[in-house]
Protein backbone atom coordinates (compact mmCIF):
# COMPACT_ATOMS: atom_id res chain seq x y z
CA UNK A 1 0.00 0.00 0.00
CA UNK A 2 1.81 3.18 0.99
CA UNK A 3 1.86 6.51 -0.46
CA UNK A 4 0.68 5.28 -3.90
CA UNK A 5 -3.13 5.38 -2.69
CA UNK A 6 -2.97 9.36 -1.51
CA UNK A 7 -5.59 10.32 -3.72
CA UNK A 8 -4.01 13.45 -4.97
CA UNK A 9 -2.34 11.28 -7.18
CA UNK A 10 -5.65 10.41 -9.14
CA UNK A 11 -5.61 13.37 -10.99
CA UNK A 12 -2.87 14.45 -13.90
CA UNK A 13 -1.12 17.38 -12.92
CA UNK A 14 -2.52 19.76 -15.49
CA UNK A 15 -6.02 18.88 -14.10
CA UNK A 16 -5.58 18.49 -10.59
CA UNK A 17 -7.49 20.03 -8.01
CA UNK A 18 -5.66 19.33 -5.12
CA UNK A 19 -7.63 17.82 -2.07
CA UNK A 20 -11.49 16.16 -2.49
CA UNK A 21 -13.74 19.25 -2.07
CA UNK A 22 -16.67 19.15 0.21
CA UNK A 23 -19.94 17.20 -1.36
CA UNK A 24 -22.21 19.66 -3.07
CA UNK A 25 -25.99 18.25 -4.30
CA UNK A 26 -25.48 19.64 -7.69
CA UNK A 27 -26.73 18.38 -11.12
CA UNK A 28 -23.22 17.47 -12.50
CA UNK A 29 -22.29 16.65 -16.50
CA UNK A 30 -20.08 13.30 -17.11
CA UNK A 31 -18.92 13.68 -20.20
CA UNK A 32 -17.00 10.80 -21.09
CA UNK A 33 -20.27 8.61 -20.43
CA UNK A 34 -23.01 11.90 -21.81
CA UNK A 35 -25.09 11.79 -18.76
CA UNK A 36 -26.29 14.26 -16.12
CA UNK A 37 -25.79 12.76 -12.23
CA UNK A 38 -27.62 14.11 -9.63
CA UNK A 39 -27.02 13.19 -6.32
CA UNK A 40 -28.62 14.28 -2.82
CA UNK A 41 -26.34 12.16 -0.21
CA UNK A 42 -22.89 10.98 -0.93
CA UNK A 43 -23.37 7.26 -0.86
CA UNK A 44 -22.33 4.05 -3.10
CA UNK A 45 -26.03 4.50 -4.47
CA UNK A 46 -27.84 1.56 -6.30
CA UNK A 47 -28.73 2.51 -10.30
CA UNK A 48 -32.01 0.94 -11.17
CA UNK A 49 -32.75 1.62 -15.00
CA UNK A 50 -36.24 3.27 -15.71
CA UNK A 51 -36.07 3.65 -19.91
CA UNK A 52 -33.52 4.70 -22.11
CA UNK A 53 -32.73 8.28 -20.74
CA UNK A 54 -33.89 7.81 -16.77
CA UNK A 55 -32.35 5.92 -14.08
CA UNK A 56 -33.45 6.17 -10.73
CA UNK A 57 -30.29 6.12 -7.97
CA UNK A 58 -31.72 4.40 -4.76
CA UNK A 59 -30.10 4.54 -1.31
CA UNK A 60 -27.44 1.69 -0.69
CA UNK A 61 -29.87 0.04 1.76
CA UNK A 62 -32.72 1.98 2.20
CA UNK A 63 -36.08 2.03 -0.38
CA UNK A 64 -35.99 5.29 -1.00
CA UNK A 65 -33.99 7.28 -4.33
CA UNK A 66 -31.67 9.62 -3.53
CA UNK A 67 -31.09 10.72 -7.08
CA UNK A 68 -31.28 10.35 -10.75
CA UNK A 69 -29.19 9.94 -14.11
CA UNK A 70 -30.24 11.65 -17.29
CA UNK A 71 -28.82 9.41 -20.05
CA UNK A 72 -27.57 10.63 -23.72
CA UNK A 73 -27.70 14.42 -22.63
CA UNK A 74 -26.06 15.82 -25.39
CA UNK A 75 -28.93 14.16 -27.62
CA UNK A 76 -31.53 15.78 -24.79
CA UNK A 77 -30.50 19.24 -24.70
CA UNK A 78 -29.90 19.97 -28.17
CA UNK A 79 -33.67 18.81 -28.74
CA UNK A 80 -34.82 20.26 -25.53
CA UNK A 81 -32.82 24.08 -26.71
CA UNK A 82 -34.20 23.53 -30.19
CA UNK A 83 -37.66 23.64 -29.03
CA UNK A 84 -37.43 26.47 -26.35
CA UNK A 85 -35.77 28.38 -29.53
CA UNK A 86 -39.18 27.77 -31.43
CA UNK A 87 -40.95 28.83 -28.78
CA UNK A 88 -38.78 31.66 -28.45
CA UNK A 89 -37.97 30.62 -24.44
CA UNK A 90 -34.40 31.43 -24.18
CA UNK A 91 -32.13 29.29 -21.12
CA UNK A 92 -32.50 30.88 -17.78
CA UNK A 93 -30.06 33.20 -17.27
CA UNK A 94 -28.75 32.74 -20.95
CA UNK A 95 -27.48 28.74 -19.32
CA UNK A 96 -29.31 27.53 -16.55
CA UNK A 97 -31.52 24.38 -17.65
CA UNK A 98 -34.61 23.67 -15.06
CA UNK A 99 -33.82 19.90 -14.23
CA UNK A 100 -37.60 19.27 -14.36
CA UNK A 101 -37.72 20.60 -17.71
CA UNK A 102 -35.17 18.16 -19.13
CA UNK A 103 -36.77 15.21 -16.99
CA UNK A 104 -40.54 15.86 -18.88
CA UNK A 105 -38.54 15.92 -22.09
CA UNK A 106 -37.29 12.92 -21.37
CA UNK A 107 -40.20 11.39 -20.93
CA UNK A 108 -41.79 12.28 -23.82
CA UNK A 109 -38.29 11.46 -25.93
CA UNK A 110 -38.20 7.65 -23.92
CA UNK A 111 -42.34 7.05 -26.16
CA UNK A 112 -43.93 6.44 -22.92
CA UNK A 113 -47.23 6.91 -24.44
CA UNK A 114 -47.12 4.14 -27.04
CA UNK A 115 -47.17 1.41 -24.03
CA UNK A 116 -49.15 -0.33 -22.18
CA UNK A 117 -51.23 1.21 -19.77
CA UNK A 118 -49.45 -0.58 -17.15
CA UNK A 119 -46.03 0.03 -17.82
CA UNK A 120 -47.02 3.80 -18.83
CA UNK A 121 -48.19 4.21 -14.69
CA UNK A 122 -44.97 2.70 -13.87
CA UNK A 123 -42.92 4.58 -15.76
CA UNK A 124 -44.78 7.81 -14.99
CA UNK A 125 -44.55 6.88 -11.23
CA UNK A 126 -40.70 7.14 -11.61
CA UNK A 127 -40.75 9.92 -13.81
CA UNK A 128 -42.81 11.75 -10.73
CA UNK A 129 -40.03 10.34 -8.71
CA UNK A 130 -37.35 12.06 -10.23
CA UNK A 131 -39.06 15.18 -10.88
CA UNK A 132 -39.50 15.31 -7.15
CA UNK A 133 -35.94 15.02 -6.58
CA UNK A 134 -35.44 17.69 -9.25
CA UNK A 135 -37.64 20.42 -7.70
CA UNK A 136 -35.33 23.40 -8.08
CA UNK A 137 -32.60 21.93 -9.19
CA UNK A 138 -31.04 24.12 -12.26
CA UNK A 139 -28.21 22.30 -15.06
CA UNK A 140 -25.53 24.68 -15.67
CA UNK A 141 -25.82 24.40 -19.42
CA UNK A 142 -21.87 25.75 -19.68
CA UNK A 143 -20.72 21.81 -17.86
CA UNK A 144 -21.24 20.89 -22.01
CA UNK A 145 -18.36 21.12 -24.50
CA UNK A 146 -19.06 23.85 -26.45
CA UNK A 147 -20.47 21.92 -29.70
CA UNK A 148 -22.46 20.73 -27.75
CA UNK A 149 -24.05 23.74 -26.35
CA UNK A 150 -24.14 25.20 -29.77
CA UNK A 151 -28.37 24.90 -30.80
CA UNK B 1 -8.25 27.15 -17.06
CA UNK B 2 -10.25 24.36 -18.85
CA UNK B 3 -9.69 20.97 -18.52
CA UNK B 4 -8.93 20.59 -22.37
CA UNK B 5 -6.66 23.11 -21.87
CA UNK B 6 -4.60 22.24 -19.32
CA UNK B 7 -4.02 19.14 -20.75
CA UNK B 8 -2.38 20.48 -23.91
CA UNK B 9 -0.16 22.60 -21.29
CA UNK B 10 0.39 18.92 -19.83
CA UNK B 11 1.70 17.27 -22.97
CA UNK B 12 4.65 19.27 -22.36
CA UNK B 13 6.07 18.21 -19.38
CA UNK B 14 4.59 14.69 -18.90
CA UNK B 15 7.63 12.19 -17.04
CA UNK B 16 8.01 8.58 -18.05
CA UNK B 17 6.16 6.89 -15.89
CA UNK B 18 2.78 8.15 -14.08
CA UNK B 19 1.16 7.36 -10.69
CA UNK B 20 0.21 3.59 -10.81
CA UNK B 21 -2.94 4.27 -9.14
CA UNK B 22 -4.51 5.55 -12.19
CA UNK B 23 -4.16 2.50 -14.34
CA UNK B 24 -5.77 -0.83 -13.24
CA UNK B 25 -5.21 -4.26 -14.65
CA UNK B 26 -8.63 -6.07 -16.44
CA UNK B 27 -9.13 -9.08 -18.70
CA UNK B 28 -9.63 -8.34 -22.41
CA UNK B 29 -13.29 -8.05 -23.77
CA UNK B 30 -11.85 -8.71 -27.33
CA UNK B 31 -9.09 -11.37 -26.41
CA UNK B 32 -10.00 -14.43 -24.99
CA UNK B 33 -7.21 -14.96 -21.98
CA UNK B 34 -5.57 -12.08 -22.64
CA UNK B 35 -5.18 -9.08 -19.65
CA UNK B 36 -5.30 -5.30 -21.02
CA UNK B 37 -4.29 -1.98 -19.36
CA UNK B 38 -7.00 0.43 -18.49
CA UNK B 39 -6.73 4.14 -17.43
CA UNK B 40 -9.58 6.29 -15.79
CA UNK B 41 -10.58 9.09 -17.52
CA UNK B 42 -9.76 12.28 -15.89
CA UNK B 43 -12.67 14.00 -16.43
CA UNK B 44 -14.83 11.66 -14.71
CA UNK B 45 -12.46 11.52 -11.62
CA UNK B 46 -12.14 15.39 -11.87
CA UNK B 47 -16.56 15.68 -11.74
CA UNK B 48 -16.12 13.53 -8.55
CA UNK B 49 -13.42 15.78 -6.54
CA UNK B 50 -15.07 18.91 -7.11
CA UNK B 51 -18.40 17.87 -6.05
CA UNK B 52 -17.05 15.91 -3.25
CA UNK B 53 -18.27 12.30 -3.99
CA UNK B 54 -16.00 10.24 -1.99
CA UNK B 55 -17.92 7.03 -2.65
CA UNK B 56 -16.92 6.62 -5.95
CA UNK B 57 -13.46 7.46 -5.41
CA UNK B 58 -13.47 5.24 -3.00
CA UNK B 59 -14.71 2.91 -5.02
CA UNK B 60 -12.25 3.33 -8.03
CA UNK B 61 -9.61 2.99 -5.63
CA UNK B 62 -10.68 -0.14 -3.29
CA UNK B 63 -12.69 -2.28 -5.69
CA UNK B 64 -11.11 -1.51 -9.39
CA UNK B 65 -7.12 -0.79 -8.10
CA UNK B 66 -6.58 -2.70 -4.76
CA UNK B 67 -9.51 -5.53 -5.44
CA UNK B 68 -8.77 -5.68 -9.22
CA UNK B 69 -12.68 -6.63 -9.86
CA UNK B 70 -12.09 -5.81 -13.20
CA UNK B 71 -9.98 -9.50 -13.70
CA UNK B 72 -12.63 -11.53 -12.71
CA UNK B 73 -15.94 -10.22 -13.86
CA UNK B 74 -19.28 -12.24 -13.59
CA UNK B 75 -20.25 -10.78 -17.13
CA UNK B 76 -18.64 -7.96 -19.73
CA UNK B 77 -21.59 -6.81 -21.55
CA UNK B 78 -20.49 -4.85 -25.24
CA UNK B 79 -23.08 -1.45 -26.21
CA UNK B 80 -25.81 0.06 -23.99
CA UNK B 81 -28.99 0.72 -25.29
CA UNK B 82 -28.97 4.65 -25.45
CA UNK B 83 -28.26 7.65 -27.17
CA UNK B 84 -24.68 8.59 -26.48
CA UNK B 85 -22.48 11.31 -27.76
CA UNK B 86 -22.92 9.83 -30.96
CA UNK B 87 -24.51 7.43 -33.93
CA UNK B 88 -22.56 4.14 -33.11
CA UNK B 89 -20.34 5.02 -30.27
CA UNK B 90 -22.69 2.94 -27.72
CA UNK B 91 -21.71 0.14 -29.61
CA UNK B 92 -17.82 0.83 -28.38
CA UNK B 93 -18.52 0.72 -24.69
CA UNK B 94 -18.34 -2.42 -22.61
CA UNK B 95 -19.62 -2.92 -19.15
CA UNK B 96 -17.83 -5.11 -16.58
CA UNK B 97 -19.87 -6.29 -13.74
CA UNK B 98 -18.77 -7.99 -10.63
CA UNK B 99 -20.23 -8.66 -7.46
CA UNK B 100 -17.60 -8.01 -4.59
CA UNK B 101 -19.04 -8.15 -1.04
CA UNK B 102 -17.75 -4.79 0.22
CA UNK B 103 -17.64 -1.32 -1.47
CA UNK B 104 -15.19 1.87 -0.61
CA UNK B 105 -15.21 5.10 0.41
CA UNK B 106 -12.58 7.91 1.20
CA UNK B 107 -12.71 9.47 4.46
CA UNK B 108 -11.44 12.73 4.68
CA UNK B 109 -8.65 12.04 6.76
CA UNK B 110 -7.52 9.42 4.50
CA UNK B 111 -6.86 11.07 1.25
CA UNK B 112 -3.45 12.35 2.09
CA UNK B 113 -2.48 9.74 4.41
CA UNK B 114 -1.99 6.77 1.96
CA UNK B 115 -3.91 4.28 3.94
CA UNK B 116 -6.34 3.90 1.32
CA UNK B 117 -10.68 4.07 1.27
CA UNK B 118 -12.89 2.50 4.04
CA UNK B 119 -14.43 -0.64 3.57
CA UNK B 120 -18.26 -0.70 3.76
CA UNK B 121 -20.66 -3.15 3.67
CA UNK B 122 -21.80 -3.78 -0.24
CA UNK B 123 -24.86 -2.01 -1.17
CA UNK B 124 -28.40 -4.43 -0.82
CA UNK B 125 -29.33 -6.54 -3.99
CA UNK B 126 -26.61 -5.07 -6.35
CA UNK B 127 -23.69 -5.78 -8.36
CA UNK B 128 -20.41 -3.66 -9.57
CA UNK B 129 -20.78 -2.32 -12.91
CA UNK B 130 -18.13 -0.91 -14.63
CA UNK B 131 -18.13 1.13 -18.50
CA UNK B 132 -15.47 0.74 -20.41
CA UNK B 133 -14.36 1.97 -24.19
CA UNK B 134 -11.36 0.88 -26.32
CA UNK B 135 -12.53 4.09 -28.79
CA UNK B 136 -8.85 5.33 -30.08
CA UNK B 137 -9.91 8.75 -29.73
CA UNK B 138 -10.66 8.82 -25.91
CA UNK B 139 -7.31 5.92 -25.45
CA UNK B 140 -5.35 8.74 -27.24
CA UNK B 141 -6.93 11.53 -24.95
CA UNK B 142 -6.31 9.56 -21.61
CA UNK B 143 -2.85 8.71 -22.97
CA UNK B 144 -1.92 12.23 -23.35
CA UNK B 145 -2.19 12.22 -19.57
CA UNK B 146 -0.22 9.26 -18.36
CA UNK B 147 3.82 8.60 -18.69
CA UNK B 148 5.40 7.44 -22.10
CA UNK B 149 5.58 4.00 -20.62
CA UNK B 150 2.28 3.44 -19.20
CA UNK B 151 0.19 2.44 -22.32
CA UNK B 152 -3.19 1.36 -21.62
CA UNK B 153 -5.66 -0.15 -23.95
CA UNK B 154 -9.03 1.25 -23.17
CA UNK B 155 -10.19 3.93 -20.54
CA UNK B 156 -12.79 3.17 -17.25
CA UNK B 157 -15.38 5.96 -18.06
CA UNK B 158 -17.46 5.76 -15.37
CA UNK B 159 -19.05 3.00 -12.61
CA UNK B 160 -21.76 2.48 -10.52
CA UNK B 161 -23.97 -0.36 -8.31
CA UNK B 162 -26.27 -1.31 -9.93
CA UNK B 163 -29.55 -3.41 -9.24
CA UNK B 164 -29.12 -6.96 -9.50
CA UNK B 165 -31.52 -9.53 -11.29
CA UNK B 166 -33.22 -11.57 -8.40
CA UNK B 167 -32.96 -15.05 -10.61
CA UNK B 168 -29.13 -14.21 -11.95
CA UNK B 169 -27.98 -11.87 -8.41
CA UNK B 170 -24.09 -12.20 -10.22
CA UNK B 171 -26.19 -9.74 -12.92
CA UNK B 172 -27.79 -6.53 -13.35
CA UNK B 173 -31.73 -6.61 -13.66
CA UNK B 174 -33.20 -6.17 -16.54
CA UNK B 175 -29.95 -6.78 -18.76
CA UNK B 176 -30.97 -7.65 -21.75
CA UNK B 177 -32.80 -4.18 -22.17
CA UNK B 178 -29.57 -2.25 -20.83
CA UNK B 179 -26.53 -3.38 -23.23
CA UNK B 180 -26.23 -5.15 -26.84
CA UNK B 181 -24.64 -8.47 -26.67
CA UNK B 182 -22.87 -10.80 -23.79
CA UNK B 183 -19.27 -10.89 -24.59
CA UNK B 184 -18.50 -13.24 -21.84
CA UNK B 185 -20.83 -14.32 -18.53
CA UNK B 186 -21.01 -17.81 -16.89
CA UNK B 187 -22.68 -20.68 -18.23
Amino acid sequence: MGADLDVTSLLPEGVAVGSIKEFIPCARYIEPMDVVVYIQEDLAYRADRVDPFLTLLWHPHEQRAIGFKLKGFRWLFANLQEILKEQSVGLEEDSFLSMISAIQFAMVAGGGAMLEKMERDRLAEKYAEARRLAKGIKFDSRQLPTYARAA
Amino acid sequence: MSVDSGVSAMRQVMPETSPKIRIVEAISPTVIGATIRFGVHFKTMRAFFEDGHRAPIGQYVGLMYQQKVLTKPTAIFQGIRRPFIADGADDGVYAYVSKPYWTFTYAARHQFSGEGPDQEKAPTDSVFVTFVTLDPVVIREVQDTLGATDEIGGVILHWEWTMASTSEPWLPREHQARYRRTIWAPT
